[in-house]
């Protein structure tokens, strides 16, 4: 966390482009921009800058944006309104894609049906989401006119806010989940040829039983070590997918102070980034623990 | 009454007939055991019977149980057979159960499967089959992992699953390989006692014959997909008629006989020359499988013989029967096998056989360690809650003395420690305390530098050949590779040369990879290694362990003959007192870290002093002796933890 606080710092930090100017445009003075970068407190060193950026998120300042001068903390809430149930709508749908689609294939890999499963998997990680995004536009928006095909109107209605995600969750999710199919794909396979999955037929379950009491945990330890690299994945994502369907998530927010060289709100932004990602990989830990009585032992 | 009745039973993978039309029938309460080594299809033949086998691979013919073919009946009427009328066993009891589940669930399971009962009546019933299997703790191991169990207790786990519905017909595949030596006999009593008790029959696949003569009536034996021999148990060890079946009783009486006196030591076994062949190249063999590796075969063996009874109750499939009144001795010069000792053994072997030293009075010791410690410290529980885990001491004070030209064996099972001192006399790891000199060298703790004139001087053949030889490598350049390390002088080429015809590989074999080799084959790979740079001292750690029965034997002649003709001091460490009964002269019994007995090996063998080593002893199988014959096995004994 701390090292990824400083990489984005410096990295920033040396890019091209000054604030200030680009704040005041290609009109403004030299004095005006040396105005202003004291002001914004960018003329002091780098490490000075620093230690007053992350000083101020320990006590709870995320800082105010060099543009609106209003507190980030209050734009970022908003973003993520839209960011966090769109990512987590998405994970959805990748799980109810990835699931069915890894256990189908890998049981029937041997018929027709599964190589055909297959190969839709294929194609599903090989189209982007920004494409699929636009198709879904097209066809269901547009065309059949049965949901919204961009803009948020905000959680007032429900109803509505989850008609506008919709969209680009499926758009999201469905990439994501071909990937993860094809982990679970692997991980069913591997479960299948095992023997304890032989054993439980020997005991008399049927191949389908005994896939589900025997194999569906044991599958889960693999996948959900993917899974929780995807969901990084997966955030990167919503940012392309907010700026297809117009959403007023973190991406569009990120594209847009990158834009205007609002350094402190990217800053923010990737380091939440960062945050969230150490959190579901810690999550992810303490769920292995429970599944898996092994890795327990091991510590 | 017959209860299973296999006819033409053909298994076969992508077109390869891997088990060819095989006929097996048992009877109620008929105890059958099924022989073989690796790739003669034993195994698959047990899973076809419960038409379990892995995916890709099919059978034909048909599979009467109870009336009923198990080819034909629907998946679900056979779900509802497995396991309530007839259960397996399976080798590997820790892959065989799940193990993300608590073993309680995972036995009430196949109750439930078969008949309603509430959770409480299934915990209940699961808790009296644990006890059924003779484990001391039901309640504690209701609730434990799989991982958290012993080999042994697994094994007792699987066989309570497997007896939880009183079948008629068990089968067991393997059940006992993955075991302790202690453990697979306590194992093999109760497998016999259970089904006894419960009148069961038995279908018992072993690679080992005195396995299942102490538990069958009556053996098949497997050779290439084939069934090549058939009779109860006392013709079978009495007249074996297959030249196949008589070298394996030669070589499992030869190796798991008396204690042999000083003046057989190191003598050639009888073996069977050449190696099984893979099920996939048994396939493509017409006529007899055997015939490659047969002193008896004739043209007439390119022509398949087909399985005909010659007295009653004995059937055999060869062109060339051996002889009936023939004792086993004359059985095996008449199998051609002592006939061709000269092909399996290579010439000149009488006279290499090395004069032991048998007192070591006068010898220098070469390779010594004193007060031998070694603790493993398990990681600290985490903050809070469980106290630090007990240190687990592998080595407890062990002192080991290696006289020059001594064959030194090491025995114990698993947990024993054998294997962390063969680590620390090979300076591959250091002790916690304790002293380890070469030549009167400290070697323990120095730094790598200073080992390499040992290095030269004392080198190892582990257990999985495969393992340990570098995939990527050619034979030539794996035996060489030793030569460039140790930055030895001379012509490499020609070295490796002399090695390979040293340790018999054929000349082809060099610019193989290990993966296109057999068994045998890596092991001499991995000794011809060992000796490149002429070491004094060779460490074997279980090398002949993982090997088939009557490639065993070869290899063993082979290290017998490489001992006497390079004058080798050896370290033999096995779990297998028959093995170092006949290849060495002074034994040491590992238990615990603790070295509990050692002495020369007829003193030990034929009168133990520890209770360990007579328990130990009391336990390896051997031919024609029943598993309930003898109660001596535990008696007294300090059993290993099972």
């Amino acid at each position: 966390m701390a090292a990824a606080s400083v990489i984005v710092f410096v990295v920033l930090a040396i890019l091209p482009g000054k604030p200030a100017e680009v704040i005041l445009g290609t009109q403004a003075t030299p004095s005006a921009v040396r105005e202003l970068t004291d002001k914004l407190g960018l003329d002091k060193p780098i490490w000075r800058q620093y230690v007053d950026w992350v000083g101020g998120i320990v006590s709870g300042h995320l800082g105010t944006s060099y543009i609106s001068g209003q507190p980030i903390a209050g734009e970022l809430g908003s973003a993520l309104e839209v960011t966090g149930p769109l990512v987590g709508l998405g994970l959805l749908v990748g799980l109810v894609v990835a699931v069915p689609l890894g256990v189908f294939s890998a049981v029937k890999s041997r018929s027709a049906s599964g190589v055909v499963a297959s190969v839709l998997n294929q194609i599903g990680i090989a189209v982007p989401s920004f494409v699929l995004g636009i198709l879904l536009i097209v066809v269901v928006g547009v065309e059949l006119r049965l949901l919204p095909t961009g803009g948020f109107t905000g959680w007032s209605d429900p109803t509505e806010a989850m008609r506008s995600l919709l969209l680009p969750a499926v758009a999201l999710g469905v990439v994501e989940g071909a990937i993860v199919g094809r982990y679970v794909r692997t991980a069913v396979l591997d479960v299948l040829s095992s023997d304890y999955l032989r054993t439980a037929r020997a005991k008399g379950l049927t191949p389908g039983r005994a896939l589900v009491r025997h194999g569906l945990r044991n599958v889960a330890v693999p996948v959900l070590t993917v899974l929780g690299l995807e969901l990084a994945g997966l955030v990167v994502g919503a940012v392309i997918i907010e700026n297809v369907f117009t959403l007023p998530g973190m991406g569009t927010l990120l594209l847009q102070s990158v834009e205007n060289r609002d350094l402190i709100v990217v800053e923010d932004i990737v380091l939440l980034v960062a945050a969230v990602v150490l959190v579901v990989n810690f999550a992810v830990d303490i769920v292995y623990h429970s599944l898996d009585p092994r890795i327990a032992r091991e510590r | 009454m017959t209860l299973l009745d296999v006819e033409d039973l053909v298994i076969s993978s992508a077109g390869a007939r891997l088990v060819d039309g095989i006929d097996l029938s048992v009877r109620a309460g008929e105890r059958v055991g099924l022989i073989g080594e690796s790739g003669s299809g034993k195994s698959l033949t047990a899973l076809g019977v419960m038409q379990l086998l892995p995916r890709g691979i099919s059978s034909t013919g048909s599979i009467r149980f109870e009336g009923r073919d198990l080819a034909r009946i629907s998946e679900r009427a056979r779900s509802s057979l497995r396991g309530r009328r007839v259960a397996m066993v399976f080798q590997e009891p820790m892959s065989a159960l799940n193990p993300l589940m608590r073993v309680g669930k995972q036995i009430a399971e196949s109750l439930t499967i078969h008949k309603t009962l509430s959770r409480a009546e299934a915990k209940e019933e699961a808790a009296r089959l644990l006890a059924r299997v003779e484990i001391h703790d039901p309640r504690a191991v209701l609730r434990a992992y799989p991982h958290e169990l012993s080999g042994g207790q697994r094994q007792r786990v699987v066989l309570a699953m497997a007896i939880a519905n009183h079948p008629v017909l068990l089968l067991a595949d393997e059940p006992t390989t993955a075991l302790d030596v202690t453990v697979q006999h306590r194992v093999l009593r109760l497998l016999d006692g259970l089904v006894r008790a419960e009148q069961m029959a038995l279908l018992l696949i072993s690679h080992d014959l005195a396995v299942v003569s102490g538990i069958c009536d009556r053996v098949m034996v497997m050779y290439g997909g084939r069934v090549v021999e058939r009779a109860t148990v006392g013709q079978i060890l009495a007249h074996p008629r297959h030249p196949y079946t008589a070298g394996l009783v030669a070589t499992s009486a030869s190796l798991g006989g008396a204690p042999s006196a000083a003046s057989r030591r190191r003598q050639p076994l009888p073996t069977i020359p050449g190696t099984a062949p893979s099920a996939a190249a048994a396939s493509r063999i017409t006529g007899c499988p055997f015939r490659a590796r047969c002193g008896w075969a004739s043209p007439r063996c390119l022509e398949e013989p087909r399985l005909e009874t010659i007295v009653d109750g004995h059937d055999v499939a060869c062109w060339h029967p051996l002889p009936a009144p023939a004792a086993p001795r004359r059985a095996r010069e008449a199998s051609g096998l002592a006939g061709r000792a000269d092909v399996a053994l290579g010439p000149g072997l009488a006279q290499a056989a090395p004069p032991v030293t048998s007192d070591g009075e006068g010898a220098a010791p070469i390779l010594e360690c004193r007060k031998l410690v070694k603790v493993y410290r398990p990681e600290l529980a985490r903050q809070g809650g469980d106290p630090p885990a007990a240190h687990i001491r592998a080595l407890d004070g062990v002192d080991l003395v290696v006289l020059e030209g001594d064959v030194l064996g090491i025995v114990g099972e698993s947990g024993s420690g054998k294997s962390t001192l063969a680590r620390i006399l090979l300076a591959l790891d250091r002790p916690t305390s304790g002293e380890v000199r070469f030549r009167a060298a400290r070697i323990d703790g120095s730094p790598e530098r200073a080992l390499r004139a040992m290095r030269r001087e004392v080198q190892v053949v582990f257990q999985d050949p495969l393992g340990s030889l570098d995939p990527r490598m050619r034979v030539r350049d794996i035996i060489a590779e030793p030569l460039h390390a140790l930055g030895v002088e001379g012509d490499h080429r020609q070295r490796v040369a002399e090695l390979r015809e040293a340790v018999r590989l054929p000349r082809d074999t060099g610019r193989r990879y290990p993966h296109q080799l057999s068994g045998g084959q890596r092991q001499r790979v991995a000794i011809a290694r060992a000796l490149a740079p002429r070491p004094k001292v060779l460490v074997a750690d279980e090398a002949v362990s993982a090997l088939d029965v009557s490639v065993r034997a070869q290899i063993l002649n082979l290290l017998g003959e490489l001992i006497g003709r390079f004058a080798l001091t050896v370290v033999f460490i096995s779990h297998d007192m028959a093995v170092v009964q006949h290849l060495c002269n002074r034994v040491v019994v590992l238990y615990r870290g603790k070295v509990v007995e050692e002495g020369l090996v007829e003193e030990v063998l034929t009168r133990p002093k520890s209770s360990y080593t007579q328990g130990l002893l009391a336990a390896i199988p051997r031919l024609g002796k029943h598993v309930g014959d003898d109660r001596s096995a535990t008696v007294g004994a300090a059993p290993s933890p099972d």
